[in-house]
């Protein structure tokens, strides 16, 4: 990196960061510091909303994975509009009545007091967790790429979110996530003007698109009713639908987000904001990758972009195997690339024979590059025992570092920052926020002054900030943990959603009932995941629908005496 | 948009904002496949 690079990095960093802390500092109630004050505007809400989801994984990872796979990753979020509607109309209304600080609070209104600490306690469970990981992902690979410390990276990006988020509260996070958000989104227009500036004079932005779609990915829909498919039209409208609701609507980490707007009109204005821009901007982000994909047409990849674990490999006794599969890798990319010159000409000449022919050849040599990747990919497996043979986290930044000009490589390493940081502070503010009112408030100091709880919940909040430093920090001896992690989220969340749905929908439903409908539920789950391949996305309606069978079912059979308690 | 009560809140207001979220949607739905169908 260069000087340039590192003036826009940290002097970006500490701009966002000073702002939130002279903004928000010297809040001293309840209100304030869990809920913002309740004076959040319908635009920060969006924004806060947007960046909590977007975490730096979301800008590494998903242009890698449309470099990869193309487009189809965006199917997943059919789903999260449908969501913001129904949780308008259905959720909102009932948090803001309540006036609840989060959202299993209002469990214990409507069950008894177990019900909402077994939810409180799940929600802890899977995000403390993913604090931990949402750290580790991107320095991983900021890391390996720069070869910055890892631990060091671990603990920049942690303490000074640690530190803004102590300071103010869920109003540091979302006046800092707005901005953050600004800059995400600006860096990938950035990056997407400049990766089409980068193609060769003479190649089209209409022919690039013509390659891209020759080579499958433009193909965005997939149709297939299939249920191990992991993206489909299906699984995105109606998993996806599933995994929106429970996330946006039971999952504190958001649920804090809309709660501090001023009135429940501009919590809604947020939440359809959200609505109607989260899939452009993901296919922004996807479209991304696909043009970074054409450029590698014209300009040679390496053959595996995690380079620092093929200089592992290197090192072993594969080094002369691997040493001759980037011989043929570089030929290949030769005659890929002569052949999309002729798909090239072809399409000027508007030949639709020249056209479909020479198609066919790119892909035939498409196909020669990806068995040439596969069988490296296979060989540095057997070379380094352990390593990890995906690459496509590291496909995005590799790019960025080896082609964007001084100045901008900082400002993408400024979005994947910001990214980062928006959403463990808004994971660490929910995390503080439930174990104050669900647990501490609730059960150990139940009467004390605001000022009390506001220090609680400042130590709370380093406290949980501590643990997913520490968490990030020794990640990497945890590589299936953080593949188990992944899929946590759809594992617990359709059980969850299915608790507050019966929660809102049911009068007759009590405590227990849902209790060990939950438990069942979260059984079958388990068993779906562990005995068959149908696709994670699937969990979360098969959760839902099995907590609303078993609840009902268990609160018909004949029972003991009802306590007050249940009631 | 105002926060009064659902009661005297006019509904259509958000019925309008709901049906332009959803029409978006259905909107990207088919330029994708649109874009898949053209650049195939």
């Amino acid at each position: 990196m260069s000087a340039l690079d590192w003036i826009v990095l940290l002097g970006t960093l500490a701009a966002i960061v000073g702002f939130g802390i002279w903004r928000t500092h010297g809040t001293n109630d309840m209100a304030g510091y869990l809920r913002g004050g309740n004076q959040e505007k319908w635009h920060t809400i969006g924004l806060s909303v947007m960046a909590t989801q977007a975490s730096a994984i979301t800008f590494l990872s998903t242009p890698g994975q449309a470099y990869q796979d193309g487009m189809g990753f965006i199917q997943f979020y059919f789903g999260l509009p449908l969501a913001m509607i129904a949780l308008s109309i259905l959720f909102l209304p009932r948090y803001f009545n309540l006036r609840v600080f989060t959202a299993y609070e209002f469990l214990e209104s409507r069950f008894d007091r177990k019900t909402r600490q077994l939810t409180a306690f799940l929600f802890l469970l899977q995000r403390g967790l993913s604090a931990g990981i949402t750290i580790y992902a991107p320095a991983i690979i900021v890391s390996s790429i720069l070869g910055w410390s890892l631990r060091l990276t671990c603990l920049g990006i942690g303490g000074v979110v640690i530190l803004y988020t102590v300071v103010g509260g869920a109003k540091a996070v979302s006046q800092t996530q707005k901005q953050q958000m600004i800059v995400m989104l600006a860096g990938m227009v950035v990056a997407f003007v400049v990766v089409v500036m980068r193609l060769p004079d003479g190649i089209s932005f209409g022919n690039s698109l013509h390659i891209a779609g020759a080579l499958g990915k433009l193909d965005a829909l997939n149709l297939s009713p299939d249920p191990t498919v992991r993206y489909t039209l299906w699984s995105g409208l109606l998993g996806g639908f599933f995994l929106a609701m429970a996330y946006f609507g039971t999952d504190q980490t958001q649920v804090q987000r809309y709660l501090g707007a001023r009135t429940i009109a501009a919590s809604r204005l947020g939440l359809l904001f959200n609505g109607l821009f989260k899939i452009p901007m993901q296919a922004m982000i996807l479209f991304v990758g696909v043009m970074v994909f054409v450029f590698y047409q014209f300009n040679p990849p390496p053959i595996f972009f995690n380079q620092p674990e093929l200089a592992r490999a290197k090192q072993s006794f594969y080094a002369g195997q691997l040493a001759s599969l980037e011989q043929a890798h570089v030929a290949a990319f030769e005659h890929k690339r002569a052949e999309i010159w002729q798909l090239d000409r072809a399409l000027d000449s508007h030949d639709a024979a020249a056209i479909a022919a020479s198609e066919k050849r790119v892909r035939a040599a498409e196909a020669d590059s990806a068995a040439l990747r596969a069988k490296a990919k296979a060989t540095i497996a057997q070379a380094v025992p352990g390593a990890n043979t995906k690459d496509t986290d590291y496909v995005f930044l590799s790019f960025v570092v080896r082609n964007l000009p001084r100045g901008l490589v900082g400002l993408l390493l400024v979005v994947i920052f910001c990214a980062a940081m928006s959403a463990v502070a808004g994971e660490l503010s929910a995390l503080a926020s439930t174990t104050l009112v669900d647990f501490y408030r609730c059960s150990i100091r139940t009467e004390a002054t605001d000022a009390h709880y506001v220090k609680a919940a400042k130590l709370f909040t380093a406290g949980w900030g501590v643990l997913a430093v520490l968490f990030a920090t020794f990640a990497s001896m945890l590589d299936n943990l953080i593949q188990a992690v992944n899929i946590l989220g759809s594992l617990f969340y359709g059980t969850i959603l299915g608790i507050f749905i019966i929660a809102f929908s049911s009068r007759r439903v009590r405590g227990t009932a849902v209790c060990l409908a939950a438990i069942a539920a979260e059984s079958i789950v388990v068993a779906v995941f562990v005995a068959t391949t149908i696709s994670f996305l699937w969990y979360n309606v098969i959760g839902c629908l099995a907590v609303l069978l078993f609840a009902r079912i268990f609160e018909a059979m004949p029972s003991r005496p009802v306590r007050k308690a249940d009631r | 948009m105002s926060d009064k009560a659902p009661n005297s809140e006019p509904a259509y207001r958000w019925n309008v904002l709901y049906i332009l979220v959803g029409g978006a949607l259905a909107l990207e739905i088919a330029a994708f496949a649109l874009l898949g169908w053209i650049y195939r």
